[in-house]
């Protein structure tokens, strides 16, 4: 009995003290979310108090997940751009070209040297002005913190002089200004300390109140913003993975926007009267990627006639309800190097007769079928539900696939261990080409897990690193388009489009093709 | 006198449905109309009419055809994993119980370990643990049903191991694996298939939730945990999607617990 | 016992396929090279025997160090200790309502055992029983969220929001609970003792209230240590369905994420919380059962 009775008080003061440990950051959220849900339960929107604007805003983790407010680390500086809290040098446009943004002009004067001068009077959110050698200082602190940084944009070396930036790169860079958009580039002050909770101090319209990791971020307008006050004071932002309770939350009222929405659950939005849906083609495209180690897979009939089965028609119409546009080619046709138009496609449509035929002649039939293994991520229900309607085709003319799904594809992909890999990519998030052709395309492609080589695709990747004009790139991406749309290592599916949702309370949105941005100082909202 | 035949009746009447049930989730699959995983997009969303008597899901997939389809994984999934867990749970209790000693305290402790675990978080850590599949959702359903078994039938073996006639069976010179499978076998029987009865639906729902947290059997399934899940993206589109697979769950669970009631009312009787 | 538990939940983890260092690394985002695995793989001393291991990690526990999340890189003890309480209110509050339904309904049905009310009782009970957790939710959700408009959909620590998730849990649990709560009071009723007191002239209010429900309130309370078990795993389920922010949630997500220091430390959390409840019922059973108790005086 003594020793029971020991047990039970160790046990429970051990419950109790970790408990009441964690009741402390639970009881703050408590005071935090209470407010807000008192809000809520007036079913209004807009919080009157004092007569301030509130905008709150709905995504998945893979929209709003931030592990930290740290623009250096991993990839938080993607969603700190998203949030509204961090800028970039040069900002894309709605073509996904760079602007200057936080730079007022600048200059190429050599092939390897840019000179950068930066607008006057911007300061971070902490009062520090914002000069060539916080820039210069705050990139130095990434470069050392993030080893993409490096992998992204190769800099030799930096100077700073008052307003003046020089950045020296180790060989000609025709696209700095895309890279220099990589919200990873984000200018922070990084000679303050940075907050374990809130972050870095950046230059963007909101500054953060709030944060708890994966989860939400509450923020204040900065009345200091260099582009103009914004228009609402307050925002938050929830992330919510799952789908349906994002959509009845707006359908409730709770939030008033859900970025990134899944194109299925467009049709619940309707409603014009109510809700807008925002939309603009982005660069991300599903794709299937061909191993081409595997022996069935090296003969590039198989590949095409795998190519053939997918109704990517269908999958564009139905699955991702008509915001998607089937891709018979690479890039989206909203770039200037994309699109089919002039190349010649063995493949450029859904033809399940045709492939049997190819199947055939390769000496496999439904009897006697050709397995493949077939990977994707378990998350991602685009690629799921194309996986489900491609593998019963597949199996009628043939080729019997088997699925599996994975949280993590790196290992596998890399140990080679799969025969089709079913992915989703943005193809060209800063509007750079070389960006997927250095991953995909090249022989020795940080991406290429199929082990394509073409030694006149690698040809062309090298002249287009050094090319600088415009339509010469666009010439030199299009042949390589030929000459992968010939070799079908990769077979394109689909482009999607970004979708935001807001009700009608709502307006000043701006639906960037990049994915980097969300939050700007054009937003304002009802009462 | 009446009442005893009623129930006995009752139990007859509820293990023919349920074979049939089993029987007939085998014969159906070759027997459907729509295939259940050929995929139909223009098809999709429909809700239930002349064509799709239960509607068709998100890729045009006729959703009666696909519940009848996953009806035989839930079914048979189930009943061999609870006739596996059954014959290992009562080995470990028998030894335990016969053997005594520092077998059986060994082997109860490890039991009670497992029990400190509420079992559906046990459940999911395992399936979590060994990743998705059907074989590695049963595995992990079977380490956290197996302890009832275990414990249940080491209690009988040792309520019955002293009473008379296995005394006299011992004073007969039987040895102790014939006065096992002779004796105390048969008698500790009936209350264990009662709870295998129960534990089959149980099992189901448990398969199922398993499944709709998405550590059930791989794709592409027919599974009804995994469809529902799938669905709830689509709810507000196409409610009928969870509602049917949720209603084939129920009246399926309903079925198994009235065998398992009934099995019980006849051996409480009889 | 507590190195039972502490065991198990460690050769679980000890035992899942998956490179601990390549998750950890892919995780920052960081393409692996085979050198970069191995000296991760030393830091995590991953390369030491297995008792090593297990001896280091109890350690750490005892510490309170339940080691870093590889999905956040964030120490899973604070993860935990934000979430679980979380978790408790909800479990809390849907027992309360639970007891609150069903001891009075179970009651009744026991005293007017037979009776049509009873039957129809019986019979919900045995349809929600036969329920899984996650349908009712969904319907629930579909119905009062969206058609009525009644309740949010989003979980949040206020009263609104506690009571769909509770609904759920509440509802399936009561429909087991009644049950038991009935046959306990029954077989109660049947005691000998019983015709006893109504020989005396006691009415039937005063035998029930008096004494049937006195001598059960030990069985009752320890269905309560059960009940919270399959409470504690239903709330896996509902927490990921309405978003709530507690440990049942963190867990599936860790799971899907194979986040092994996050499920590792769920586990023996869920174990060691269960435990103690348990191990509280049966130290308040002789309190509370008054028959138990005057034997002990005697």
């Amino acid at each position: 009995m003594k020793k029971k009775l020991l047990t039970i008080a160790v046990t429970a003061a051990m419950v109790l003290g970790l408990v009441a440990c964690g009741s402390n950051g639970g009881n703050n959220e408590t005071k935090a979310v209470e407010t807000s849900a008192s809000e809520t339960a007036a079913e209004s929107v807009v919080s009157e108090d004092d007569g301030e604007k509130t905008l709150k805003a709905g995504a998945t983790t893979g929209f709003f997940g931030a592990e930290s407010l740290d623009p250096a680390n991993n990839w938080d500086g993607w969603i700190m751009s998203i949030y509204g809290i961090s800028e970039n040098l040069f900002r894309l446009d709605d073509n996904l070209a760079p602007q200057p943004w936080l730079v007022d002009s600048y200059e190429n004067t050599d092939d390897t040297t840019w000179v950068f001068t930066l607008k006057d009077g911007i300061t971070f959110s902490n009062g520090n002005a914002v000069t060539a050698e916080a820039v210069k200082k705050c990139f130095e602190r990434t470069y050392s913190n993030n080893t993409r940084a490096a992998s992204t944009l190769k800099m030799d070396s930096i100077e700073a002089d008052g307003q003046t930036l020089t950045i020296h790169t180790p060989e000609a860079n025709p696209t700095i200004l895309n890279d220099l958009c990589d919200p990873m580039f984000g200018v922070y002050d990084a000679e303050s300390e940075i907050d374990p909770e809130l972050g870095a101090s950046c230059t963007g319209p909101y500054v953060a109140t709030a944060f708890t990791a994966m989860t939400e971020v509450k923020m204040d307008k900065n009345s200091h913003y260099w582009g103009g006050e914004p228009a609402i004071d307050h925002i938050e932002l929830k992330i919510m993975d799952d789908v349906d309770a994002l959509n009845m939350a707006l359908q409730n009222g709770e939030i008033d926007m859900i970025a990134q929405l899944p194109a299925a659950s467009a049709s619940l939005f309707s409603d014009t009267d109510t809700y807008t849906i925002g939309a603009a083609t982005s660069t991300r495209s599903q794709f299937l990627q061909f191993n081409l180690e595997s022996e069935a897979l090296k003969d590039v009939n198989i590949r095409k006639a795998i190519s053939m089965c997918i109704d990517r028609e269908g999958y564009a119409d139905v699955v991702f309800a008509g915001y998607a546009k089937p891709s018979y080619g690479i890039y989206p046709d909203t770039l200037s190097y994309g699109g089919t138009e002039g190349i010649d496609l063995s493949v450029d449509k859904y033809d399940t007769e045709a492939a049997k035929a190819l199947v055939e002649a390769a000496g496999y039939t439904p009897e006697k079928p050709l397995e493949l293994k077939l990977v994707t991520y378990s998350y991602n229900t685009g690629l799921l539900q194309m996986t489900d309607m491609l593998q019963p085709e597949l199996e009628a003319i043939g080729i019997k696939l088997s699925i599996e799904t994975y949280d993590v594809l790196d290992d596998v992909l890399q140990a080679g261990n799969f025969d089709i890999a079913a992915l989703s990519y943005a193809l060209a998030p800063t509007g750079n080409a070389q960006y997927l052709i250095n991953m995909l395309f090249v022989s020795d492609g940080t991406d290429n897990y199929g082990h394509y080589s073409n030694s006149d695709v690698d040809a062309d990747a090298q002249k287009l690193e050094t090319t600088f004009d415009t339509s010469e790139r666009d010439a030199i991406v299009k042949d390589l388009t030929q000459k992968v749309v010939d070799d079908c290592p990769d077979a394109f599916i689909a482009s999607q489009q970004l979708l935001i949702v807001y009700n009608n309370k709502v307006t000043g949105v701006d639906v960037n093709p990049s994915e980097y941005y969300l939050i700007t100082n054009t937003l304002d909202i009802a009462e | 006198m009446k009442k005893k035949k009623m129930i006995k009746v009752r139990l007859i009447i509820l293990m023919v449905l349920c074979a049939g049930l089993l029987l007939g989730a085998w014969i159906v699959r070759g027997h459907l109309i729509h295939e259940p995983f050929r995929t139909n997009v223009r098809q999709a969303f429909q809700a239930p009419c002349r064509e799709y008597i239960f509607g068709t899901d998100n890729l045009g997939r006729c959703v009666a055809c696909r519940i009848l389809y996953g009806a035989a994984t839930s079914l048979y999934a189930a009943v061999l994993a609870v006739i596996a867990v059954f014959i290992i749970g009562t080995a470990v209790g028998v030894t335990a119980a016969y053997a005594g000693g520092i077998v059986d305290r060994i082997l109860m402790k490890i039991t009670l370990v497992f029990q400190a675990f509420p079992n559906f978080i046990l459940a999911v850590a395992v399936a979590g643990m060994l990743g998705t599949g059907l074989k590695n959702s049963v595995l992990a359903l079977g380490a956290v049903y197996w302890i009832t078994y275990a414990k249940l039938s080491r209690s009988l073996v040792l309520s019955i191991r002293d009473s008379e006639y296995i005394r006299a069976a011992k004073i007969c010179g039987a040895g102790p694996t014939a006065i096992i499978f002779k004796y105390i076998l048969p008698n500790m029987v009936s209350p264990l298939i009662v709870t295998a009865a129960l534990d089959v639906s149980s099992f189901i729902l448990s398969m199922a939730g398993l499944s709709f947290l998405g550590l059930g059997p791989s794709r592409p399934t027919a599974e009804w945990g995994a469809t529902m899940s799938e669905a709830k993206t689509f709810i507000q589109q196409a409610p009928w999607c969870i509602v049917f697979p949720g209603l084939a769950l129920l009246v399926t669970v309903v079925i198994f617990n009235l065998l398992g009631d009934a099995l019980r009312d006849v051996i409480d009787e009889g | 016992m507590i190195i039972g538990i502490t065991f198990l939940s460690f050769l679980l983890s000890y035992l899942s396929p998956g490179d601990p260092a390549q998750i950890l690394l892919n995780n920052q985002g960081v393409k692996a090279s085979e050198e970069a695995l191995q000296s991760t793989r030393h830091e995590l001393g991953l390369d030491r025997p297995m008792i090593v291991q297990y001896g280091d990690w109890l350690m750490d526990l005892c510490k309170g160090d339940m080691g870093t999340s590889y999905k956040s890189n964030r120490p899973v003890l604070n993860e935990m200790t934000a979430k679980i309480p979380g978790t408790l209110i909800l479990t809390v509050t849907a027992l309360g309502v639970t007891m609150l339904l069903s001891i009075p309904l179970g009651t009744w049905c026991a005293w007017h055992a037979g009776g049509k009310a009873d039957r129809l009782i019986q019979m919900v009970t045995y349809l929600f029983a036969s329920l899984p957790s996650f349908f009712l939710a969904l319907l629930l959700m579909y119905f009062l969220s969206l058609k009525i408009k009644l309740f949010p959909v989003i979980g949040s620590l206020s009263l609104k929001g506690l009571v769909m998730p509770v609904l759920t849990l509440a509802l399936t649990l009561s429909a087991w609970y009644i049950r038991q709560v009935r046959a306990i009071i029954r077989k109660e009723m049947q005691g000998s003792y019983i015709d006893g007191l109504r020989a005396r002239g006691m009415s039937e209010r005063q035998i029930l209230f008096g004494h049937v429900l006195r001598n059960c309130r030990g069985p009752l309370v320890t269905l309560i240590g059960i009940s919270f078990g399959s409470m504690l795993g239903g709330t896996t389920i509902v927490e990921s369905i309405f978003s709530w922010p507690g440990v049942g949630k963190l867990a599936v997500d860790a799971i899907t994420a194979r986040d092994y220091p996050v499920i590792q430390s769920y586990v023996v959390w869920m174990a060691v919380i269960y435990l103690s409840i348990n191990y509280l019922i049966e130290f308040l059973y002789p309190l509370l059962d008054p028959r138990t108790g005057r034997r002990r005086q005697k």
